[in-house]
């Protein structure tokens, strides 16, 4: 049985959490109005240099393109990956970039294109400024005004950190909610599997707490579930069955 | 700077903090969500196959969403025939050799081997991730072959019990006639 109390709460959370998020990022959108506002905007030079494409019905035009690596980290395309043209977020979402590019485009004849690529992934913020040749220092600044702009920057910093922990920490919050659900959905008394296990992380007074908890009752319940114990013993006695029929067979 | 790299500028610094305790919480969750991987495979009590079969769809999914993030693109280009080949060494070891497959067992001691080297390599191959180490492709054979003999297993391993106990019903059937 579903207590009818239980969802009035759940909706008033919900509630509660998204009022609070649109006030946080209405808030945030309000002063980074305020602090842009009297800002001047550099215009960029690189609309018109780069020349637009437009092509009628069954036309075909030939372009060359010069690319540049945008993720230092990641293995160099293989000779059957396909390549499109196409914008992408990180111009609008990695600080500098746009800017650096700008500055090549702008003025392609005065900088190499292995220093503008020194320069783009000096944007990721995993090359140190002082590893940087002089003239990509001197690209960097002309392009951004600034001396070693990367350096505690928190977009960046937190892409940098993003990149290395991102994946780690996905795998292992998916690692235990999966397995958190499986302790629930398999075993008789779930709770004590559970207490078992994060009573080293937390001390014996909490651990009580919960398992008299509605969330700990909630667990034993849903794993003394009728359906779900039908659907363990099904899937067991068809997997039985499969076997003996197989041996039976053989025999 | 524009209002969009100051909206981004200083919604960073909520991103480090949520970055913060999602690292937390991944490290501190790690260790349980391993006792209860053990737990729930080793048991040979209640309803092992539902279990097992639902474990080993777990462990696919982890590892395969591991191995295919983009940090890892190319380094282990053969790991799907990698898996399939340790998959089917998995579960012919222990359908060939359910003769030795003893019945009173409450807990599958190799099972909860395998899954603790499967395990401890995640845990290695995320620290080599996350200390920037370029090259790990050995860990990553490794790990997607545990996976592989660790998934193999579960399915051998409870076919050979149940195939035990139908033998020791018939030998016991045809002693009682």
């Amino acid at each position: 049985m579903i207590d009818i109390s239980v969802i009035s709460k759940v909706r008033k959370v919900i509630f509660w959490v998204a009022v609070s998020a649109v006030t946080l990022f209405g808030v945030i959108a309000i002063i980074s109005f305020v602090l842009s506002s009297g800002v001047l905007k550099k215009p960029l030079q690189y609309p018109k240099v780069v020349p637009e494409i437009r092509l009628n019905p069954g036309e075909r035009k030939v372009f060359e393109f010069e690319s540049f690596c945008l993720d230092h980290s990641r293995g160099g395309p293989r000779s059957t990956d396909a390549y499109s043209l196409m914008s992408t977020p990180a111009m609008k979402l990695r600080p500098y970039l746009r800017d650096i590019f700008d500055e090549y485009l702008s003025h392609p004849s005065r900088w190499n294109q292995s220093d503008v690529q020194q320069a783009v992934w000096y944007t990721e913020g995993r090359t140190k400024w002082e590893t940087l040749s002089p003239e990509q220092r001197k690209l960097i600044q002309s392009a951004t005004g600034k001396e070693d702009p990367a350096s505690g920057h928190p977009v960046i910093f937190l892409s940098r950190m993003a990149s290395a922990f991102g994946v780690v920490v996905k795998t292992n919050l998916f690692l235990a909610l999966i397995f958190l659900g499986l302790v629930v959905l398999t075993l008789p008394s779930p709770f004590a599997v559970i207490e078992r296990g994060i009573s080293w992380m937390v001390g014996p007074r909490l651990v009580q707490k919960l398992s008299q908890s509605r969330f700990g009752q909630a667990l034993n319940t849903l794993a003394a579930n009728k359906g779900l114990e039908s659907l363990r013993i099904h899937t067991d006695v068809l997997f039985t069955r499969l076997v003996f029929r197989l041996f039976s067979r053989r025999r | 700077m524009g209002f969009t790299e100051i909206y981004g500028y200083i919604l960073s610094y909520f991103g480090i903090g949520f970055l913060g305790i999602g690292i937390l919480l991944s490290i501190g969750l790690i260790i349980p969500a391993c006792y209860w991987l053990f737990t729930s495979l080793a048991v040979n009590k209640g309803s092992v196959v539902f279990r097992r079969m639902l474990v080993m769809l777990a462990v696919i999914y982890i590892s395969f969403s591991y191995l295919g993030s983009p940090a890892f693109y190319e380094a282990a280009g053969w790991w799907k025939i990698t898996f399939l080949g340790t998959f089917i060494l998995g579960f012919i070891v222990p359908v060939f050799r359910m003769d030795i497959v003893r019945l009173d067992r409450r807990r599958d001691r190799g099972l909860a081997w395998i899954s603790s080297a499967w395990w401890i390599l995640l845990v290695f191959s995320e620290a080599l991730l996350v200390s920037g180490a370029p090259h790990q492709v050995v860990v990553l054979y490794l790990f997607i072959g545990i996976a592989g003999i660790l998934c193999g297993s579960m399915i051998g391993t409870t076919l050979a019990q149940t195939a035990r106990r139908k033998i020791a019903e018939s030998a016991q059937a045809a002693g009682g006639q």
